[in-house]
């Protein structure tokens, strides 16, 4: 037998054993939001676990483990957003943070997707619950603000594994919507930024945004292939009732 | 000799079913209608933009069908300039995100009055959002259809049959009203089947399709023809 054949064997043995791999590598760059900056300079603090974010899982069923990278992507993101949305946004660890009303630390806390087969539908679903820490300049931790994105591409739309980075991408662009709207409007998040006092009423008006109901709101453990998810359907919009 | 021209003709009959089965597809009835609330007409160098609702609203059209309407309404000496949407949905970012997008045109007031925003729709050209709300579900089905094959051959009998219902609305902003101008829609119902003796022959109803042709060509003409419809 020509050596040719047996080492085209171990690779074919080997590739069955080990299953079809999925990659998704999240490159993308995310638009200048539309907005007024607030009056206030910010400083961000980008921990590793953010920036060098990969989420890894086998899914036994469908035949394929599937892999996310999305640390640069990560970083992208907040970056486009705190670039735009305030007057001014320094690396908390320069000296230029010295002028910072407050130190704003983006985190992931979970990643989720399911598969058309999971969600009954044409759908490829991705989530991703972050959270910004909102510090004041002296380190106090004033606000703890959970923000959970989701998208969804309809699995005819692209070949590959470009429909489940699509809506990663598409859950990325979300969760930035969501900061971007609660500081546009009066909410405790803004406030904190602000480093403004909350008034009494300060409870209420988070309701309404998903995920943010409680700063404290446990979320689900990080990653895990979505197979009951819910639909997104009746989600309340644009945050605050 | 015999033998030889009835194989022939079985060929020959068996490639008109064939023939004719593509060419008839399946049966279809298809309801077009418009509603227009306010004058419409497009100036030259004014462009439409077509979205497709949210999904955070349960909305799950087709992005396919989206792609179809947009490529179908700049056809022909009439057709429309349409901008492209995911420029538009990044040029506005993130003021017509899926969690974000305006909801109805009461929602337009206020979202022109967001910084930027009049000022960024004025300089892309955009005179109507079209917005495209619906999908095609399979409604129905039967019949069973089997396949064998042999040392002398194989062939399939029975029928299969399934119903689809295409139903889509295309509602009309007029930015520069900052108003609804009205909504077209298009309801195409289809029975596709597969009868089969030896060989299948699919009678394929695209009601997506023939939905896509009806609502852009409704729309075309509800956006450039001053005229009441």
């Amino acid at each position: 037998m020509p050596p040719r054949v047996p080492r085209l064997l171990i690779c074919l043995l080997s590739l069955a054993s080990a299953g079809c791999s999925q990659s998704v590598q999240v490159q993308t760059t995310f638009p200048e939001p539309l907005v007024d900056p607030l009056p206030v300079t910010v400083g961000v603090r980008y921990t590793d676990e953010l920036t060098q974010y990969t989420y890894s899982e086998d899914l036994p069923a469908d035949g394929r483990d599937w892999t996310f990278s999305l640390g640069p992507a990560n970083k992208l993101l907040f970056e486009s957003v705190f670039s735009e949305v305030f007057t001014a946004a320094v690396p908390a660890d320069t000296p230029a943070a010295n002028e910072a009303q407050a130190i704003l630390q983006p985190n992931i806390k979970a990643f989720e997707f399911s598969l058309p087969r999971h969600s009954r539908s044409d759908q490829y679903g991705v989530w991703i619950s972050y959270t910004v820490n909102v510090y004041a300049p002296d380190g106090e931790l004033r606000t703890s603000w959970p923000v959970k994105g989701y998208g969804e591409v309809d699995s005819r739309r692209f070949k590959g594994n470009t429909t489940m980075q699509q809506a990663t991408v598409l859950a990325m662009r979300d969760a930035a919507t969501i900061i971007i709207d609660a500081l546009d409007r009066d909410t405790a998040f803004r406030r904190a930024v602000l480093g403004e006092t909350a008034p009494a009423e300060a409870a209420a008006d988070s309701a309404g945004i998903p995920g943010d109901e409680d700063p404290g709101e446990p979320v689900p453990e990080v990653g895990r292939a979505n197979e009951d998810m819910p639909e997104p359907a009746g989600e309340e919009l644009n945050g605050e009732s | 000799m015999n033998l030889e021209y009835a194989a022939g003709g079985r060929w020959l009959s068996t490639g008109a079913v064939i023939l004719s089965g593509v060419l008839l597809g399946g049966c279809m009835t298809t309801r077009v209608e418009g509603s227009k609330d306010a004058a419409t007409g497009i100036a030259d160098g004014e462009f439409i933009v077509i979205i497709e609702s949210s999904y955070h609203s349960g909305n799950q059209t087709e992005d396919g069908f989206v792609d179809c309407v947009t490529k179908e309404v700049q056809k022909g000496s009439a057709g429309l300039s349409v901008y492209p949407d995911e420029v538009f949905q990044d040029d506005l970012f993130p003021w017509f995100e899926p969690r974000t997008m305006p909801q109805g045109p009461n929602a337009l007031p206020t979202l022109m009055e967001k910084p930027g925003v009049a000022a960024r729709i004025r300089e892309s050209g955009v005179r109507y959002i079209v917005w495209i709300n619906g999908n095609t579900e399979r409604t129905n089905g039967g019949g069973s259809l089997s396949c064998a094959v042999g040392p002398g051959g194989g062939g399939c009998y029975g029928l299969a049959w399934w119903e689809n219902d295409s139903s889509y609305e295309a509602s009309v902003w007029d930015i520069e009203d900052g108003k609804s101008a009205g909504a077209v829609s298009a309801a195409v119902r289809g029975t596709s089947m597969i009868p089969a003796v030896v060989v299948p022959v699919p009678l394929i109803a695209r009601t997506q399709n023939a939905a896509c042709k009806g609502l852009a060509k409704e729309l075309r003409s509800f956006i450039v023809s001053e005229e009441p419809i």
